[in-house]
């Protein structure tokens, strides 16, 4: 970090390929639109280049330090288009499933709408709730990494994920039962 | 422990944020507890539902952009040089602070020269230019000063005079020293005796209209 601050293109290169994917699919899975996802992520780096200052190692990783950006305008679209973003998926599913080239045609179709369920699961969590369950089940960060990004103490990031946690095993509880079934059909 | 508790404490070991007797304590629970047991299963399986959807990777016209940004902002520094200023040596809070101070500091600074200037200033005496006397040597005359002239609507205005020697030397104020500079600079580029005329208003002293000035060079003084 200090050597990219410097003006180390090759640091920088490593910051982004590190943590470019990370936060966007942070933004992606918070707005579900690509556009405004690679948005939100550009805005996240410019911040580092432009105020590398700003950034301070004892406060947390560089990545809480860009997902905290990036939520902050997250959020700011939010209130901006009152406090939901319409639910458009782009027309070639973005919502990938695991490696498809070695699976057979309908494996490949359950996993996609499997993806696709599942993001609409988390859609319909409140904005603060889907945060919490993104950060905690795609971002793999901490509680206390979470607390630091979305402002909030470690109680409150507990709740927020519990009550996502039921909210998801109620809506996907088809998928929860029957994942067993379907690996035996297709033996 | 029971139910209730391993219930509340089952996501945090879901997520590894349990110590390792905490974790040993649920599991032996769990090991003759099948409600909990079936419950612990479903937050494992949604944990593995939700991992099993990825997200494409960014597009490469995304990592172009920032690095763009990037090269754009360090080049610019390169261009200018080392840029630092004051201001980049101060924490945040302190910026603005410091910056109505300097302010405040230039203004006082600029207000005190200027009262000072007016306040200590000595008045300058214009000597009129002398005629030349007949056979050509060093005009003669009376250097007496003229005083200040009344101002049409009251007031005084302050002659100016355009001998450096001696009155120069007894005021030290910084518009004297101007004053000095400004026609020791005239006087090396114009001859003994010739007369010039300046618009120059220095601070605190106005030319009287159609003033003008003889200059004398340093062997005619009496």
């Amino acid at each position: 970090m200090e050597m990219a601050a410097r003006g180390d293109a090759s640091a920088f290169s490593e910051l982004y390929h590190r943590h470019g994917h990370r936060v966007y699919s942070f933004a992606y899975r918070m707005l579900s639109v690509e556009s405004v996802a690679e948005d939100v992520t550009q805005e996240a780096f410019l911040v580092l280049i432009e105020h590398p200052e700003q950034y301070r190692s004892e406060r947390g990783s560089v990545l809480t330090f860009l997902c905290a950006i990036a939520r902050h305008h997250i959020f700011h679209l939010f209130r901006r288009r009152g406090y939901e973003v319409e639910m458009g998926f782009d027309d070639d599913v973005n919502q990938t499933g695991p490696d498809e080239s070695e699976q057979d045609p309908l494996t490949i179709l359950l996993g996609q709408e499997l993806s696709a369920e599942v993001a609409a699961a988390i859609g319909e969590l409140s904005p603060l709730q889907r945060e919490a369950i993104v950060l905690r089940e795609f971002q793999e960060l901490s509680y206390e990494e979470i607390a630091r990004v979305t402002c909030a103490d470690v109680s409150v990031v507990k709740v927020r994920l519990h009550r996502a946690r039921q909210s998801l095993a109620r809506r996907l509880a088809p998928y929860l039962n029957s994942g067993r079934e379907v690996r035996h059909e297709l033996r | 422990m029971n139910c209730d508790d391993i219930d509340r404490q089952m996501e945090a070991m879901l997520d590894g944020a349990l110590d390792q007797q905490a974790e040993r304590s649920i599991k032996t629970h769990l090991s003759f507890c099948p409600t909990c047991q079936s419950k612990w299963e479903q937050l494992k399986g949604l944990r593995s539902l939700l991992q099993k959807t990825t997200t494409s990777a960014p597009s490469e016209a995304l990592e172009s952009r920032v690095m763009s940004a990037f090269h754009r902002k360090h080049a610019s520094e390169r261009s200018v040089g080392t840029r630092w200023s004051i201001s980049s040596l101060l924490p945040g809070q302190a910026k603005p602070v410091f910056a109505v101070l300097l302010i405040a500091m230039m203004i006082a600074a600029l207000t005190g020269a200027f009262i000072l200037g007016r306040v200590t200033a000595k008045p300058l005496v214009m000597i009129p230019p002398a005629a030349p006397s007949k056979d050509g040597t060093s005009p003669q005359g009376s250097r007496a000063p003229v005083g200040p002239e009344p101002l049409v609507g009251g007031g005084l205005r302050r002659p100016i005079t355009a001998t450096p020697s001696a009155s120069f030397r007894r005021i030290p104020t910084k518009a004297q020293r101007q004053a000095r500079n400004l026609i020791e600079s005239f006087s090396s580029v114009s001859k003994a005796g010739a007369t010039y005329s300046t618009t120059t208003a220095l601070p605190g002293f106005e030319p009287a209209t159609g003033a003008s000035a003889r200059v004398i060079k340093g062997d005619e003084q009496q």
